[in-house]
């Protein structure tokens, strides 16, 4: 909202005390945060009104005066090409120095020999209006010497204040709320509001009352309005369009201006009506489908939700949003009716953001009014047009519907209470002082209990406890004023999640043990992008306001993002490593309650970690080697995880790729590689395998694993041999190794070293060479021994896989 | 012939450290080699005294023979200090310029980095740390924060909301739009007096460019006991931001409106861009919004089923992803979500 230090000079003296930055800080401060400000006569600067002495030819150019320009100063010699120049004429003057509105900077200059300091100017030139025509000729009485700001009105100072900060205050969406503000922090005195009033509001007495009927209390608790004849529709005064203006509200005519005005001022929409053909107001609910033709002539479609003024009949204006174009001032508009109405909040807002319009007026009501100033803004509204539009006649009695309820909102406030939330004595006096400043009465003082009257513009919702009033009371202290107080808390070691220490645990080890690195990706994906991977989208939970076709479902896994990382980088890098820990969103209930009032749950939410490799090679081993190290490093264990084929491979993964892994029976991951078709209508040039884990699976893993004692060291040491042989390229290295390490007792472990298929070797087989190593807890073995077992194994192999031993030892 | 042994040693010694002390002898390993040849080499003069000691008696061999393996030894040794002393000078054709070549390292994600410098003063501070669910409830989200369904507040966030259950009639679910919610969520498990902080991540309807995302991170902080005031907020807020930055940094508390707080604060500090003087970033106010604060509203007390009477306290929200583009100067709030390594590497 735009404040115009003008108008609030109107109720505060405020220009002799306070600077505009000065006035923006206090206010930021106490009360609003204010956006910035803006000086209008910045805009003007070295632009007077010089009065024109003399005029002549310019001797070498035909179309070209030169003027002898008094700017109170000196007398300038100025060249002009206007041809509406004359003598006696009052003009703005550019001066050597100034800068343009159109950013143009006047310098002396020597135009066909002549000497000109200064320029005329014209209405484009000071960015006043479009006309080039000639230059402006301003009053006759017109001061010269005086800042052609200054004279405009325009030597203003607009202050911004963010409205987010004002959806709370009612109260501050007029002027006269603000001055109330600043009175309260500064000390200076506000002038009562009627006070400035300039006319004398005369209502004949034989004048009749207005027929107006409300039908329903709850939507328009309050409305009053009057009637007003002898109407000449024109143009405002210059100071009144001047503050619309700086308001950032463009003027219209006299009769709509003054209504604006007042809204200003006072914060209180007002609506005017052509009042021919109007003999009474029915204020009532639209019938469904009902239309209505509105001031920005677009056409709507009403529902029984929606509240409307009318006459009984047809709708004269949507209430408290925007007035009807039939019942429109028009110029030729004589007869008036001013409605001045206080509006339900919730329903106004409603309809507000049901039909698309959001207006001055609908802002304001939305906000929760103080029914209490229908009546003075009306008052105002007559005043300004007695003020500006001569000859009118009051044709009605004020008149009203709806009664005011007149009940005293009061808080009790105890002292002792309010000083412990603050953290400060802050002494009854000040309280007081404060809160009556701001226009709270005390009712009831015993002690350290008050008890508070809220004034009505504060009463509508905005201040109802007490915490409100410890609001009041130290925002105008001022936070900063408030000295910090270390709270005494008792000793406790803090609780960390359990959730929240593995995600840390994971982080690290898969970036500094691993080197990884860590990406975020959204929560949401696309159905196109589901598609390409086909991957069904029925099941996923969908956004219900999305905003682009790629963000349009929740991501029930991390593959899907994960992969477009690949894309992202596949250019640039070589080789990419990278993993996600994050959350998806299934549909299915979850167990956390949507409330604890009711028996209803969340969908099941649950964090999951991808680990994504692409290369230019595969990369399969690569990811087993990385899901070990990392299972074994998280878990704090050294043990083998297993891989196995499984049923249910997604479309876009290899079926002969892709693994459900294993930790002790506990599915922990998968692994997938990207199937190639799909790689290439994703547009991936990379091989790529991604790994998604179960976050909860470890967490319950890491449980177990924390009841982890050391291992002794053996005093005895191992003997080891190795052992490579051929065996059916079918028969699983898991088989062959479990069968071995169960063999003999002695053999304390298998590890494969080697793997070979191709070359010097059939088709239909494979070479693998393994460490066996033997040990006993108890004495140290011989070699002969160990190598009798060792026989007896290779037997073993040979019989049971046809092995074909290549080399022992 | 004893001192015919020490003589030898003692000769020894001195030729090796003349010829030690003349460094710049261009033959000086040559020289040192011909050294040992005369004293310790087969035919040295060591050597030839061990020789003699046949003719000796038993006594005497004993005696001498010990003496003389005692002094080859020291002699072996000294002459070895000194190869090696050689021998550490060289390695003479090595390029010292040469460069290292880089290991490959992870990175975590910047927001990781500052969550958990962030988490470390918290915790210092005795907090503890909780999560929330990202897909939330409309009464967590908004009605237990006191924002009812027609508050005008709600214009001030735009919600990402989510069907659920349509067949029941359910109420449309949302993407939290901030990490309050987990407060309600803390109070009715844990109780009072409650000493926590919540990160996460929000979402917000809000189309993206440079500085706007509908995804980003805060951190949550609430804290509850017996007469907990605003005082205590500030305090608590002063210490975290030397916490933050490492120093003092000019900050100034105004006024702001939150329906889950009364009084509501906000906290701005110094633009670290300007200093205070005024620029594009800060719209020449000279300073930033960080964070904003508040006592938390009876409302919500009771909500999260606190006896708003005994206890008060304070909550506040941080804004992760806005605290890591002004410590790293980003410009681009997109980068976060872009999975582009170029950024996720320099971290």
């Amino acid at each position: 909202m735009f404040i115009s230090l003008n108008l609030l000079e109107e109720f505060i003296p405020l220009r002799k005390k306070y600077k505009a930055h000065d006035l923006a800080l206090d206010l930021t401060m106490h009360t609003v945060e204010v956006e910035g400000y803006q000086d209008l006569a910045d805009k003007y600067k070295q632009v007077v009104i010089g009065e024109v002495l003399e005029v002549k030819k310019h001797p070498q150019a035909d179309r070209l005066n030169i003027a002898q320009v008094d700017v109170g100063t000196e007398k300038l010699s100025i060249v002009c090409g206007a041809n509406n120049l004359e003598a006696g004429q009052k003009v703005p003057v550019a001066l050597v120095g100034a800068t343009l509105p159109i950013g143009l900077t006047i310098t002396e200059a020597e135009i066909r020999g002549e000497h000109s300091k200064g320029m005329i100017c014209a209405e484009d030139e000071l960015g006043l209006g479009d006309n080039h025509d000639g230059i402006i000729v301003l009053d006759k009485k017109a001061k010269t010497g005086q800042s052609l700001a200054k004279h405009l009105g325009l030597d203003d100072i607009i202050i911004e204040i963010d409205n987010k900060s004002l959806s709370n205050r009612p109260d501050l969406w007029g002027h006269y709320g603000v001055a109330r503000e600043i009175s309260a922090f500064s000390g200076i005195k506000l002038k009562e509001y009627e006070k400035v009033f300039k006319s004398k509001i005369d209502i004949k007495e034989d004048k009749e009352n207005l027929n107006i009927k409300v039908e329903d209390n709850n939507l328009c608790p309050h409305y009053s309005a009057v009637k007003v004849k002898n109407i000449e529709v024109s143009e405002s005064p210059l100071w009144l369009k001047n503050i619309l203006l700086a308001s950032g509200i463009k003027p219209i005519n006299n009769v709509v201006d003054i209504s604006n005005y007042v809204m200003i001022e006072l914060g209180q929409p007002l609506h005017i009506f052509d009042a021919s053909d109007i003999s009474k107001i029915l204020v009532r609910k639209a019938k469904q489908g009902e239309k209505i033709e509105l001031l920005d002539k677009s056409e709507k479609n009403l529902s029984s939700n929606n509240l409307l003024i009318t006459d009984g009949k047809n709708p004269l204006a949507l209430a408290g949003i925007m007035g009807g174009l039939d019942s429109a001032v028009k110029d030729e508009t004589k007869d008036i009716i001013i409605e001045s109405a206080n509006f339900e909040a919730v329903n106004i807002r409603k309809s507000s953001l049901e039909l698309g319009l959001r207006t001055d007026a609908s802002s304001r009501f939305e906000k929760s009014l103080d029914a209490n100033l229908c009546a003075v803004a009306l008052k105002r509204a007559l005043d300004l047009m007695i003020q500006i539009i001569p000859g009118i006649e009051i044709d009605s009695q004020i008149s009203s519907a709806g009664e005011i309820k007149e009940e005293d909102k009061l808080i009790d406030l105890n002292l002792q209470w309010l000083y412990k939330r603050i953290g400060k004595e802050v002494g009854k006096d000040e309280v007081v002082k404060i809160l009556t400043s701001l226009g709270f009465e005390i009712e009831d003082d015993t002690d350290d209990n008050l008890q508070v009257k809220v004034p009505s513009y504060r009463a509508t919702k905005d201040v109802s406890i007490a915490e409100d009033l410890l609001e009041e009371v130290s925002r105008m202290i001022g936070y900063d004023n408030l000295e910090p107080a270390s709270p005494s808390s008792k000793l406790e070691v803090p609780i960390i999640s359990h959730d929240h220490k593995i995600i840390e645990k994971i982080k690290d080890i898969l970036a500094k043990d691993i080197n990884l690195t860590e990406v975020h990706n959204y929560s949401f994906v696309g159905t196109k992008q589901l598609n390409k991977l086909g991957i069904s989208y029925d099941n996923h939970l969908t956004l219900a306001n999305p905003l682009t076709e790629y963000h349009t479902l929740l991501r029930q896994n991390l593959v899907v993002n994960i992969l477009e990382n690949v894309k992202t980088n596949q250019a640039r890098f070589k080789n990419i490593e990278i993993f996600e820990l994050g959350e998806v969103y299934l549909n299915v209930s979850g167990d956390l309650q949507q409330s604890h009032l009711k028996q209803s749950y969340l969908p099941h939410q649950e964090k999951k970690l991808a680990i994504c490799l692409a290369s230019d090679e595969d990369q399969i081993q690569r990811i087993k080697d990385i899901l070990q190290t990392f299972v074994n490093k998280l878990l704090n264990v050294d043990k083998e995880i297993s891989y196995q084929a499984f049923e249910f491979v997604p479309a876009w993964a290899s079926k002969q790729k892709s693994a459900l892994v294993k930790y002790d029976s506990k599915d922990i991951a998968y692994i997938y590689t990207l199937n190639k078709k799909i790689a290439k209508d994703l547009g991936i040039k990379k091989q790529v395998v991604v790994s998604e884990l179960n976050f909860n699976v470890l967490k319950d893993l890491l449980k177990k694993e924390d009841d982890k004692k050391y291992i002794k060291l053996a005093k005895f040491p191992a003997l080891e041999r190795d052992l490579a042989f051929l065996v059916d390229k079918k028969v699983p290295y898991k088989d062959l190794k479990d069968d071995m390490v169960s063999f003999h007792q002695w053999i304390e472990n298998v590890e494969l070293f080697d793997v070979y298929q191709g070359e010097n070797i059939d088709d239909t087989s494979k070479s693998l060479a393994f460490h066996v190593k033997y040990r006993l807890q108890e004495r140290t073995l011989e070699a002969k021994e160990v190598d009798e077992v060792q026989t007896e194994l290779i037997k073993y192999l040979q019989e049971k896989y046809k092995a074909q031993i290549r080399d022992s030892k | 012939m004893k001192n015919n042994l020490e003589q030898i040693k003692k000769q020894a010694l001195n030729d090796l450290n003349e010829l030690m002390d003349k460094k710049s002898s261009i033959n000086l390993e040559e020289n040192l080699r011909a050294l040992r040849i005369k004293y310790l080499g087969r035919k040295g003069e060591l050597s030839q005294i061990l020789r003699n000691l046949k003719d000796l008696s038993v006594e005497e061999r004993k005696e001498l023979g010990a003496l003389a393996n005692s002094i080859k030894k020291e002699l072996e040794l000294a002459f070895k200090e000194k190869e090696d002393e050689i021998l550490g000078e060289k390695g003479g054709d090595y390029d010292i310029s040469l460069p290292g070549k880089k290991i490959k390292t992870g990175h975590l994600h910047p927001l990781t980095l500052i969550q958990r410098d962030l988490e470390d003063i918290f915790k210092s501070l005795g907090f503890s740390i909780l999560e929330g669910p990202e897909l939330e409830s409309d009464y967590y989200n908004f009605e237990a924060l006191n924002i009812d369904k027609h508050h005008p507040a709600r214009d001030m966030q735009d919600t990402f909301y989510v069907d659920w259950d349509k067949n029941k009639k359910e109420e449309k679910l949302v993407m939290r739009t901030h990490t309050s919610p987990v407060q309600v969520r803390a109070m009715q498990k844990h109780g009072a007096p409650l000493k926590v902080i919540v990160p996460g991540k929000v979402f917000r309807n809000e189309a993206i460019d440079a500085s706007h995302e509908h995804t980003f991170y805060q951190l949550e902080g609430l804290m509850i006991g017996e007469d907990i005031s605003i005082t205590n907020m500030i305090a608590l807020m002063k210490e975290l931001l030397k916490g933050i930055f490492e120093k003092e940094v000019p900050v100034r508390i105004r006024p702001g409106f939150f329906p889950f707080v009364e009084p509501g604060i906000e906290l701005d500090i110094s633009c670290q861009l300007c200093g205070g003087k005024g620029c594009s970033v800060c719209k020449q106010s000279g300073w930033l919004e960080l964070f904003p604060a508040g006592m938390v509203h009876p409302k919500v007390l009771e909500a999260g089923g606190i006896d708003s009477k005994k206890y008060s306290g304070f909550a506040f929200g941080l804004g992760l992803t806005r605290l890591v583009m002004m410590k790293y100067h980003i410009n681009d709030i997109r980068l976060f979500n872009s999975g582009d390594l170029r950024f996720l590497e320099q971290f």
